[in-house]
């Protein structure tokens, strides 16, 4: 961090690397429209406020999926009327050299955006904080600006809607 | 490949999700660590773990201020986008392209109104000096102008087109004159002036035709025979119909005092238009 603030480019490479998958993955799914240059567009913000963020690491963090959520939210409201994307718009990045595994990888991601899909907003938003992000129910609760005991109620209630669900459908993978 | 079938003899009913669950959940423990009935939640948390470790390579822009390590500061976009005043702006900036051209941007507003107010005035002018153009030459051609005004728009337009204004009135048509009326009383005044020429041929004096020129309309049903219930025409008036009242010579339209129809005669079918 000390080294980021002092304009270091090997620090923000690392930092970079560090947290830019988890935000993408929010972000693809949360289903923005462009996830990547959204996560750029965050890190840029990220980076440019690196000055007056203080703070630990955990907390840098939650700092960092605050702006990408915001971000998500402004994309959102600057859409308006805009319909949703929809799982199957995402040109889905390759992973690696083996076919059977990149098919495999695309799959769960389409399997899980579209059951993610079927959550409330606020049950989804809060579900990936937890998980994809690995932020507390505190964390997630100043993230979205709800107090703890509405964060882990929309956790339950999104677990159970999950689990009804996947009752229904059954595990495809 | 797994599916519900695998899960659904230990899960039975969907039930609720305490916060210790959700805890063990959240928290990534596996599948068989949280019981298979639980083991399909686990398996999505599992997934979605999964597809936000997929490394994701930086826009240009990122990638170039990341080399450089320069990232502009939290209020310089909105110093890009929005205009403030130069006093308000953070020091160490100069007078740079970006206040040119902001100072250019406010140049062009402002001239814009006057550019808008010199066109729409000169817009005014030509429709007003146009409409001026075509009431004056509609006047003129209709002669209704005042008489000097006239001459010279006469003289302007036959100089300029070969439109002949002096042509026009000779081969104008004159008004008809008021002519008195047949059946009217000696005390009513005559008027005097040219009677209506024939349709075709000279003008000829009334009552000096033919009688059977005479419409059948005007012509009396009985004409006068006895001068005593009729004072006829003074005597000796040449090519007056004998025994049809008429002017006197020489007079054009009917003498004065010429009487009316006998009594009992109809009158003309029609105002105006005269027996002769």
């Amino acid at each position: 961090m000390d080294a980021a603030r002092a304009g270091a480019p090997w620090a923000f490479a690392r930092l970079y690397r560090d947290l830019s998958p988890a935000v993408a993955g929010y972000l693809r799914i949360q289903r923005a429209a462009e996830p990547e240059d959204l996560t750029s567009e965050v890190f840029l913000g990220v980076f440019s406020g690196l000055d007056s963020f203080e703070g630990s690491e955990p907390q840098f963090r939650s700092w960092v999926f605050t702006i990408a959520h915001r971000r998500l939210l402004d994309e959102r409201r600057r859409a308006g009327r805009r319909p949703a994307q929809t799982w199957l718009d995402h040109d889905l990045a390759p992973t690696g050299g083996d076919v059977e595994r990149e098919a495999m990888a695309a799959l769960e991601e389409r399997w899980v955006i579209d059951l993610c899909a079927r959550l409330s907003a606020d049950q989804r938003t809060v579900l990936l904080l937890r998980i994809v992000a690995d932020l507390t129910a505190e964390e997630v609760a100043r993230v979205m600006g709800k107090s703890v005991g509405a964060v882990k109620a929309l956790q339950r209630r999104g677990l159970a809607s999950l689990r009804r669900t996947l009752a229904r459908e059954g595990v495809p993978l | 490949m797994t599916s519900l079938g695998d899960y659904s003899d230990e899960m039975g009913t969907p039930g609720r999700v305490d916060d210790a669950v959700a805890e063990q959940l959240l928290g990534g423990d596996a599948a068989d660590s949280v019981g298979g009935e639980l083991a399909p939640l686990a398996t999505v948390v599992h997934t979605l773990r999964a597809v936000a470790a997929r490394p994701v390579e930086p826009n240009p822009t990122l990638a170039a201020r990341m080399a450089s390590g320069v990232f502009p500061g939290p209020g310089e976009r909105y110093e890009a986008t929005r205009y403030r005043r130069p006093a308000h702006r953070p020091q160490g900036r100069g007078f740079g392209a970006a206040a040119l051209a902001r100072v250019k941007r406010w140049a062009g507003l402002a001239a814009a109104p006057r550019r808008r107010t010199v066109r729409g005035f000169a817009i005014r002018a030509g429709a007003l000096a146009g409409l001026v153009v075509i009431g004056t030459g509609s006047a003129g051609f209709a002669g209704v102008l005042p008489e000097p005004v006239q001459q010279r728009f006469e003289s302007v337009v036959e100089s300029v087109t070969p439109y002949d204004f002096r042509g026009r009135s000779a081969g104008r048509v004159e008004p008809e004159p008021t002519r008195p009326q047949e059946g009217s009383g000696p005390g009513q005044p005559q008027v005097g002036g040219p009677s209506r020429p024939a349709p075709s041929g000279p003008a000829v004096t009334p009552g000096s035709g033919p009688p059977t020129d005479l419409p059948n309309q005007d012509r009396p049903v009985d004409p006068p025979a006895t001068p005593v219930s009729q004072p006829g025409p003074p005597e000796g008036v040449p090519g007056f119909p004998e025994g049809a009242p008429g002017p006197p010579e020489g007079v054009p339209g009917p003498p004065k005092g010429v009487p009316g129809p006998p009594e009992g005669v109809p009158g003309p079918g029609r105002p105006g238009q005269g027996a002769g």
